[in-house]
């Protein structure tokens, strides 16, 4: 059965979304309406949506009311000249579709936080002198007109501005003192200013002293110190103490008499640096006092307190977390307590259903603030990297803005009164008026955020009464202002109203049709032009990965899993079919986690046995290459098929025999799958090739690409799976036919998958399989008239590959072509970090690129090289990160890093680690602790704990050391070119991870270091097959490169026709 | 001194692979009337010359790849780096000066060892150096024996000329020697340079890159949004 069928509900719709208008539908059980969120995690869009539409269809009379207050509204907005004000300005004047706009929140995005001068001089020249800006500039004015938006009017100190001066020959001015420190000095102050549109106050005594006017006016306020999410333990006690600062200070802010009162919003991310689904006792353990403590403390000082949405993995345990603190005595009679739903989740409607009952079975009314949500591209991106089985949110925006009135209609139903409190969040207009038209009462509040749409609310204010909160970040502009400009870029779709909204050249008639209109317009309510995640590749299906964060696919994954678990496995040597039961060398294969755990047994080949299967496979040769092209694709997809119906297996299998954790595992099972399907295209595509040309002496030939033969496959045990996989059918799409070697650690899943191979139609004769170690994959490699090698695995074992497969070979039968050697081996990687990047992001994916998979991958990060101003910082945050990595049983959902593949690796990274604790130039910054449970367990595991030491050059590493140790090297900004000379110098050249904000920057560096995967602003693992073809070069690698579109090709020769 | 002198001379080869192939090809393409005069048969040599260096595009070409949204993900050819040309005792000037171009068109660093045609070095290296190719980037190296010059620090690749019996006495030579995996691009159709005509013959001298970009690192992902 495929996956998507066993993983994901096969009815995940439980109840139609008319049901709601009736009173009893919320009188179910909480508990039975809670259970009906979770299946509509990525239920289908059209089907969904379809049954929402009817909630959010307007009657004639109500399109009509709408369409009517949306035109008042709109032109009494325009009219209004003092409309356009803070963030609203920078949008109109510099809107997000245009390259300006987005260069100028990238560089507020990061020049705050550049602590030193050639850096911050460094991005002022990347973003300024790549785009247009004079057309920004207007030459009717004698003077700088966009000045005032964005804070350039210091700069007439710069270059002298006065009545005469003309836009484009003040930039030509200013380009030409780029790099001085004036300009710097005013990019940095008009970065100041643009944070103070941003942020309402860097304290909350200023938030409440420029709140005032507003308050005057009328507003309420919700404060929120939002930023970027706690990733150190350090981190979230400082939120928690700014949240609880806040709560207290926000007690004594005053609003006027009738209005709701202030409330401060609070981030979980920001409360606890491991606020996830697969962390759900920590989540409900010590964020769930935290999150009791600032209730306390909020109820005492009567000040609401509103949980903010996040991105859509959490929100499942966000709800249980939020039950959890609503059912605590601690709230019990208490309305404070508020919750942030996002319009554009699928599962939004079905969690206000919950909520309603709850509120209604405990007796305390919620207030619930409605969102369009502002994760939305983040949330597309996600699902695709990870394959899933489809969006958690709607692919249209006139989707959200349906989705959001199906909500605000029963929001606003009349048996939801005094149940839940609706706060609607939006700044369009026609939402707005649409809100106001569907209610038959005024028990709600509109929300909107600081900076934007101030003339639409003073009116809305004004005219109808109705309370209006704004959301307003309070806090330093150095942490909150990359996050918020980050979160306008993302979403830039709901600006897009904005701009609407005050360009006077934009027709009113189009801000006044309805969404519903909208939407039913187009032929599909989905839209087309983001294909599904398994589709993104188009004809060739990606490989499903179940969403783990997802309790309606983790339950039913989890427990096919378990089902697996208490099994045992057998692996022999197959040869021409038969399987090698005689082998004396019997291995029992026992878990690296638990050597309790016995796995299975390996029957390990002798030598002898290889010539058996180099022989068996030669003799296979001919009838694999009569075997048309379409016919072999037809059979690599076939094992893909199969691959995905024993999901469950494999992913057992890579826990227990290979100590991988759950993410991993689905990776590696997904990569296998990958490698099938796109080999399957590959195969086919290039049988179609035909190279027609005049050779030298003017004749006309025509070739075709044809098998070389028989190519012996060593993979590894790091990716027992993916790479075993990728191998061999790379070779079979060829037409080669294939003697495979794979790890011996790792025999039992390689066994499961040859047999998966067999079954999907390899004949027996294509592929043989040898189990065994490294004397018997000797006896391979120095096989005559084998075609080749295909090895993964380290440097060191690659050259004797070389040597064995170059030396006693009987030259004869190598007189057509030397055979070839495609080895991808080990690497020495580095990840370049400048003072410009976000250190957030750099720690995050520092440590999932040095420490995930226990660092046992080839493109793993081994040395963070940091640029020395903002070294300590980044250290003192990656110490924190580090010391909330789970270690331990691979099993666990919990778990971060299992344990390394035997006691042989573990000894080799632990002396590294004595001799580094040894060595003068070099220092431990950071080792996590092993779990508890594991620590009991040690001494029959193979842990290392991840650890972090800063060394004072590269050399003092002494190459390669494959598991979880990340080095870190301080460099100065000056530098950067004797660094990337240092890491060229190693010889290696896998990957390379960048993290900047300068373009330039980057691109130089990725020009200049020779590897073979460059990742910018990412973690530098995980290469997807035909999206990140990946292996290096020098000692890295021969390449070409797995998952790429040279690899089959170079396993076939060009033969005349 | 010496570490300046390397510094200098890596720094060289640097800017000629980062030129693009098409610069290169500019180059190789004014050398190659004088280059085929070397052969003793210039027509056949101008045949293959030009086949070589029309293909320039193929190197200089970035392929797109299709995937998850918010990132950008490219695939381009890139020099491997150190390339030792060898025409063995009966290798004819043709297919050797033709992995020679070739060899440089991709952008290698390129020490030529042909002992038994020490003029046709000279004269080779000299018209590339007529043309405009720096000395760092081409030199000649006869003066050591061939398996001595195998063991080179960093050798990339050998392209050699000769028997299949050559070929294969060099690729066991070479495989005893450490560090990198030096590949060993061989022709042995010496007159009819048949392996050289080959479409994937010129991706024998490139590494493959990729380059991957996080386009929503800053928030926003217009190409998306554009979408909605």
């Amino acid at each position: 059965m495929p996956p998507i069928e066993q993983f994901t509900p096969n009815n995940p719709i439980l109840f139609s979304p008319a049901e709601l208008l009736n009173p009893a539908y919320i009188e179910q059980s909480p508990a039975t309406l809670l259970s009906r969120v979770s299946p509509l995690y990525s239920v289908d869009e059209d089907t969904w949506l379809g049954q929402l539409l009817p909630l959010a269809k307007p009657t004639e009379a109500e399109k009509q009311a709408i369409s009517e207050q949306t035109t008042k509204l709109v032109t009494h907005v325009r009219q209004n000249d003092k409309a356009v004000k803070m963030v609203d300005s920078l949008l109109l004047e510099y809107s997000l579709d245009t390259q300006e706009g987005v260069l100028l929140m990238s560089l507020a995005e990061a020049l705050i936080r550049v602590p030193d001068n050639a850096t911050a001089d460094a991005l002022i020249q990347d973003k300024m002198s790549v785009a247009d800006w004079k057309k920004h500039l207007k030459d009717n004015n004698g003077f700088i007109v966009n000045a005032s938006t964005w804070g350039l009017m210091m700069t007439g100190r710069v270059v002298s501005i006065d009545k005469s001066t003309t836009a484009s020959g003040f930039l030509d001015r200013m380009t030409k003192k780029m790099g001085e420190p004036v300009i710097r000095a005013a990019m940095q102050k008009a970065m100041r200013i643009m944070g103070h549109q941003f942020v309402l106050g860097e304290t909350i005594e200023d938030a409440n002293r420029n709140s005032q006017p507003y308050r005057k006016k009328g507003y309420t306020y919700s404060f929120d110190m939002l930023g970027e999410a706690a990733i150190t333990n350090k981190d979230a006690e400082k939120y928690f103490a700014d949240y609880l600062h806040a709560i207290k200070a926000t007690a004594g802010i005053k609003v006027n008499e009738g209005m709701p009162k202030p409330s401060v919003s609070i981030k979980l991310s920001a409360l606890h640096p491991r606020y996830e689904a697969t962390q759900e006792a920590q989540v409900l353990g010590l964020l769930r006092q935290r999150c009791l403590l600032l209730i306390e403390a909020a109820r005492e000082v009567d000040v609401d307190l509103s949980i903010d949405a996040e991105e859509a993995d959490r929100l499942e345990i966000s709800l249980k977390l939020f039950e959890s603190l609503y059912r605590d005595p601690l709230t019990a009679g208490w309305d404070g307590l508020g919750l942030v739903v996002q319009g554009y989740s699928k599962r939004a409607i079905a969690i206000f259903a919950w909520l309603a009952s709850l509120s209604r079975e405990v007796g305390d009314r919620i207030p619930l603030r409605l969102v369009k949500g502002a994760y939305w591209d983040t949330e597309i991106k996600l699902a695709q990297q990870k394959g899933l089985s489809g969006y958690p949110v709607w692919t249209r925006k006139e989707g959200t803005d349906c989705a959001y009135l199906a909500c605000a209609r029963f929001l606003l139903s009349e048996h939801l009164r005094g149940l839940i409190w609706p706060q609607f969040a939006t700044h369009n207009a026609h939402t707005l008026a649409s809100v106001m038209t569907m209610s038959t009462h005024r028990d709600f509040e509109f929300q909107r955020l600081h900076g934007m749409g101030d003339a639409l609310y003073d009116h809305i204010l004004q005219t109808y009464q109705i309370p209006v909160r704004i959301y307003a970040p309070v806090g330093a502009h150095k942490d909150l202002l990359p996050y918020l400009v980050r979160r306008l870029l993302e979403n830039g779709a709901n600006s897009s109203f904005v701009h609407q909204l005050l360009d006077k050249s934009y027709p009113i008639e189009k801000l006044t049709v309805h969404p519903y209109d909208k939407l039913t317009a187009n032929a599909t309510l989905h839209n087309p032009q983001i294909p599904l995640p398994l589709d993104i590749y188009g004809a060739r299906r990606a490989s499903f990965g179940p969403n783990i964060y997802v309790e309606s696919q983790w339950i039913p994954f989890k427990a096919a899993i378990d089902s697996h678990l208490t099994k045992t496995w057998s692996a022999t040597s197959i040869i021409a079919g038969v399987g090698d039961t005689a082998a004396q060398n019997s291995q029992q294969v026992r878990a690296p986690w638990n050597h309790n755990v016995l796995v299975g047994q390996a029957h390990f080949a002798e030598a002898e046995l290889a010539q058996q299967a180099v022989s068996a496979a030669i003799a296979g040769q001919e009838d694999w290459q009569q075997v048309s092209a379409a016919e072999r694709a037809g059979i690599l997809r076939r094992i893909a098929d199969l691959y995905e119906e024993n999901y469950a297996e494999f992913m057992a299998l890579c826990q227990l025999e290979a100590g991988k954790t759950m993410q991993d595992s689905i990776d590696e099972i997904r990569e296998a799958v990958d490698f099938c399907r796109f080999y399957a295209d590959e195969a086919e595509r290039l049988a179609a090739e035909v190279n027609t040309f005049t050779d030298l002496n003017g004749k006309t030939i025509s070739q075709r690409l044809q098998a070389r033969g028989t190519f012996v496959c060593i993979s590894p045990w790091n990716f027992p799976l993916a790479i075993y996989t990728g191998q061999i059918v790379a070779a079979l799409a060829a037409g080669n036919t294939v003697v495979a070697k794979p790890a011996e650690q790792t025999s039992l899943i390689a066994h499961f998958a040859a047999q998966l191979m067999y079954q999907a139609g390899v004949p027996n004769s294509a592929l043989q399989l040898v189990i065994g170690g490294g004397e018997v994959g000797g006896a391979l490699t120095s096989a005559d008239n084998i075609s080749g090698v295909i090895f993964t695995g380290s440097t060191q074992t690659a050259q004797r590959i070389n040597q064995s497969l170059n030396a006693e070979r009987d030259t004869a039968s190598t007189s057509v072509e030397l055979p070839i050697l495609i080895a991808e081996t080990g690497g020495q990687n580095a990840m370049i970090v400048d003072s410009t990047a976000l250190p957030e992001q750099v720690v995050k994916d520092a440590v999932l690129s040095a420490f995930g998979s226990a660092g046992q991958r080839c493109s793993a990060c081994r040395i963070l090289c940091v640029q020395e101003d903002i070294a300590d910082g980044i250290i003192e945050l990656l110490q924190g990160h580090m010391a909330e990595l789970v270690v331990g049983n691979p099993l666990s959902i919990t778990t971060d890093v299992g344990p390394v593949i035997d006691q042989e690796a573990k000894e080799g990274l632990d002396r590294h680690i004595a001799r580094m604790e040894a060595e003068p130039t070099a220092t431990i910054i950071a080792q996590t602790a092993l779990g508890a449970e594991a620590a009991s367990e040690q001494a029959l595991a193979t842990y290392v704990l991840p650890t972090a030491i800063e060394v004072k050059s590269i050399d003092v590493i002494a190459g390669e050391h494959f598991g979880p140790i990340l080095h870190v090297l301080r460099y100065k900004a000056g530098e950067m070119d004797n660094l990337i000379d240092a890491i060229n110098a190693t010889g290696f050249g896998l990957t390379l991870g960048i993290h900047t904000r300068i373009e330039h920057m980057a691109e130089h560096i990725e020009r200049r270091a020779m590897v073979g995967n460059t990742y910018i602003n990412r973690n530098q693992i995980g290469a997807v097959v035909d999206v990140q073809p990946f292996g290096g070069c020098g000692l890295s690698g021969t390449g070409p490169k797995a998952g790429g579109p040279h690899y089959v090709a170079r396993l076939m020769r060009w033969q005349e026709a | 001194m010496a570490t300046e002198f390397k510094k200098n001379h890596a720094k060289i080869c640097e800017e000629w692979r980062l030129l693009s192939a098409a610069d290169r090809a500019a180059f190789l393409q004014a050398a190659s009337p004088r280059l085929a005069l070397l052969t003793g048969n210039t027509n056949k040599a101008m045949r293959l010359f030009l086949h070589l260096i029309e293909q320039a595009p193929k190197l200089d070409e970035v392929m797109t790849m299709n995937g998850a949204t918010g990132e950008s993900n490219e695939l381009y050819l890139d020099a491997r780096g150190k390339t030792m040309v060898i025409g063995t005792e009966e290798a004819q000037a043709l297919p050797v000066l033709g992995q020679m171009v070739a060899a440089l068109l991709a952008g290698n660093e390129v020490i030529l060892h042909y002992p038994s045609q020490p003029e046709i070095c000279i004269e080779a290296v000299d018209i590339l150096y007529t043309a405009g190719i720096k000395e760092d980037v081409i030199s000649i190296a006869n003066d050591s024996q061939t398996v001595i010059l195998l063991h080179i620090d960093s050798l990339a690749q050998v392209a050699a000329v000769g028997t299949p019996a050559d070929m294969q006495n060099l690729a066991t030579e070479l495989a005893k020697t450490d560090g990198i995996l030096t590949q060993v691009i061989a022709v042995t159709d010496v007159s009819g340079c048949r392996e050289m005509l080959a479409p994937d013959y010129l991706y024998r001298f490139v590494t493959e890159r990729v380059k991957t970009v996080n386009t929503t690192a800053i928030g926003g992902n217009a190409s998306l949004l554009e979408l909605v």
